[in-house]
């Protein structure tokens, strides 16, 4: 395995710990906060104290499933988001901005509409006319 | 013949982690046996240095770290040497413990182990590793400033 290869799979599995670490620590400090004992959590989830402590162990490997019924137990609910900069933005947020945020100066919507409007009656007028010389032509013949 | 007594200090042990409300400490002999056991490349390694690494950062970076007793449980009091006790903890991951005590040491909390248990044991902790650490620790110098020895 080259170097690069090895420091990827690291990171991998550093991703892999950071997010059952984060899972683990969000668990204990609702169960402190809350007050909820280790034989409350088990009774409420329908797991083992021991299932719960394995959860809780830095060898577990939990399912999303298992993750979202101890969150279920303890009255709330896990939301997932990443933590990237970069996210997407859905169309209606640039639809709800004015203009102004959402074109390059100098750009004039309207105007675009106008002449779209203009070809678009071009169009059907081009289209009439053709039309109208076959009609044309099949009553000259 | 007068007997020269090595003053053993917390504050020169190896400092492993450290942030705004404690810090953590390792003997020589502690630092030596947690970086066998978390630097190899092998998958568990990894995982188990990633572990240790977020759980110091949680006991040194907040006043109340969310460790459950899965990461850092308190394993029990034991002989000091000096008449009195020591509260034994230990901070755990993938079968591997460091054992250790809290004190006060240049002037903050900090958990200084003083004995890892890389047997890789399922089950409880180590008796007698967990005495040998009260011992160590009861011959501090931080020890023996919080006036915890009786004799």
């Amino acid at each position: 395995m080259s170097k690069g290869d090895l420091m990827t799979d690291v990171r991998a599995i550093e991703a892999e710990e950071d997010l059952l670490i984060d899972i683990q620590f969000l668990i204990e400090e609702i169960t402190q906060r809350k007050g909820v004992t280790r034989a409350e959590l088990a009774r409420r989830t329908g797991l083992s104290k021991a299932r719960i402590s394995q959860l809780l162990s830095a060898e577990a490997n939990p399912t999303v499933k298992s993750v979202a019924r101890v969150f279920h137990a303890l009255g709330e609910r896990l939301h997932v988001a990443t933590a990237s900069p970069k996210r997407v933005k859905p169309i209606a947020d640039v639809w709800d901005k004015p203009k102004e945020e959402t074109h390059a100066p100098g750009f004039d919507s309207e105007r675009l509409l106008a002449i779209a409007a203009i070809r678009k009656r071009a169009v059907l007028n081009d289209n009439h006319l053709k039309a109208k010389s076959s009609d044309e032509l099949k009553n000259a013949a | 013949m007068s007997s020269k007594v090595a003053v053993l200090c917390a504050v020169e042990y190896r400092l492993v982690a450290d942030g705004q409300h404690a810090s953590v400490r390792m003997s020589e002999r502690a630092w030596e046996a947690y970086s066998v056991a978390i630097d190899g490349n092998d998958e568990i390694s990894v995982r188990r240095k990633r572990h240790f690494r977020r759980n110091f950062e949680e006991f040194c970076g907040t006043a109340m770290p969310r460790l459950s007793q899965e990461k850092y449980k308190k394993e029990g009091e034991f002989p000091d040497g000096y008449g009195g006790t020591v509260g034994v903890y230990c901070f755990k991951a993938w079968q591997i413990r460091i054992y250790g005590a809290v004190l006060q040491v240049g002037g903050g909390k900090c958990f200084v182990g003083e004995r890892v248990d890389a047997s890789k044991k399922q089950d409880a902790a180590d008796q007698q590793l967990l005495r040998a650490t009260a011992l160590d620790i009861g011959k501090l110098a931080e020890y023996g400033a919080q006036g915890r020895r009786r004799k």
